[in-house]
């Protein structure tokens, strides 16, 4: 009877070692992998051209930074159950819902020379003189992809969801400011141009930014 | 509560001469876990607005060449600068979720959007928006060089293509 026990024992074990080692090695599932829930596929769908537009925009400056944002509301369903019954727990619902995101980002900055007229350009032989309109922030880049739902309870929508992220770029924006990221792409810009007069074959040349 | 110390400011030489805006939808049915009974379907719709042009960082001295009031420049051919999805442009227009299946969660979403960029990615230079940079880029430049004083101005990207004569 103990001798019987001890076969099936080994031949279970031996049956579970190779199965561990088949899943090793990839050529059968492993036990989690089985209760592993797939991720969500999108479909291949086409793009769509919905505009085109001519620009002419000297980037010269990117901040590229990482903010963590958190939102937290109350739950309406718990709300509504402390305003009815005046209990405070309702005891499906955690009573609040909270986001937390981590996002990276870049903050763009550069200088829009479509701005530059034609009376900002003075030329006489070899001596140039050109006035840059200044420097602003072009874009905020905060994509799906550089975004990281740190923590999500509760439900939270599309839109709801959005504005946290656009919480975040507004964060981005003011520490690109607190970093002066428009005066150094003001300077880089007068630099860029001044080397691409030089290189034009001007020899003496003033670039400034007019104000 | 902001991660600090991760900011990092970098130089850039980059002229964009063209912005394309592109919509997309992003569409996916969860039905492939087998214990899971019912399934869900989501419909999205997202804009991202892509950037392109020249990188002047490229451009050497080599690449100017001048004859009295004739210039040639020889520009670096253009690349893809930025794509931008804001978040004011992402929306979802039509969920359906099974009785026993729980909603998409925001985490859940954005990772299908986060799908959705990189097919973007990989289908914007079918747009034809490389093009269309260079040739914005041979315009713009070739007007400013005019402005300048330049009389005869050659525009070329690279060393193989086509020359743009902006006579």
């Amino acid at each position: 009877m103990l001798r019987q026990f001890r076969n099936y024992l080994v031949f279970l074990m031996a049956i579970l070692a190779i199965w561990f080692l088949l899943g090793k090695m990839k050529i059968i599932p492993s036990f989690s992998d089985i209760f592993k829930s797939k991720a969500v596929q999108i479909d291949e769908t086409p793009i769509l051209i919905k505009n085109i537009k001519e620009l002419a925009e000297l980037t010269t400056m990117v901040s590229i930074d990482e903010v963590v944002v958190d939102s937290i509301t109350a739950d309406p369903t718990t709300l509504a159950i402390k305003n009815i019954t005046g209990l405070s727990l309702n005891p499906f619902s955690s009573g609040y819902d909270q986001l937390v995101l981590v996002c990276k980002g870049r903050v763009i900055a550069g200088t829009d020379l479509l701005a530059l007229s034609p009376e900002n350009i003075y030329r006489k032989k070899d001596s140039v003189s050109l006035g840059l309109p200044p420097a602003r922030i072009l874009e905020i880049v905060i994509n799906p992809s550089d975004v990281e739902t740190f923590i999500e309870k509760g439900d939270w929508t599309t839109e709801a969801f959005e504005k946290v992220k656009i919480r975040a770029r507004e964060k981005m924006h003011a520490r690109a400011l607190s970093e002066d990221i428009l005066g150094k792409a003001n300077a880089r810009a007068r630099f860029l141009m001044d080397n691409f007069l030089r290189q034009s074959g001007f020899t003496k040349v003033n670039v400034y930014t007019k104000y | 509560m902001a991660v600090d110390n991760v900011l990092q400011l970098k130089e850039l030489s980059e002229l964009a001469t063209v912005e394309y805006t592109i919509t997309k939808i992003i569409k996916a049915s969860d039905d492939q876990t087998w214990y899971k009974i019912g399934d869900r379907k989501i419909l999205m719709s997202c804009q991202a607005v892509v950037k392109a042009g020249i990188d002047l960082s490229k451009l050497k001295a080599e690449d100017i060449t001048i004859n009295e009031d004739e210039i040639s420049v020889v520009l670096p051919k253009a690349t893809i600068f930025s794509l931008n999805i804001r978040p004011e442009d992402i929306r979802t227009e039509y969920q359906e979720v099974g009785i026993l299946r729980s909603d998409f969660t925001a985490a859940e979403r954005n990772q299908m959007m986060s799908q959705g960029e990189t097919q973007i990615r990989s289908s914007i230079e079918s747009t034809g928006i490389l093009q269309t940079a260079e040739s914005n880029a041979s315009l713009f430049i070739g007007q400013f060089l005019r402005q300048l004083g330049y009389k005869k101005v050659d525009i070329r990207f690279g060393n193989n293509s086509p020359k743009t004569n902006l006579n």
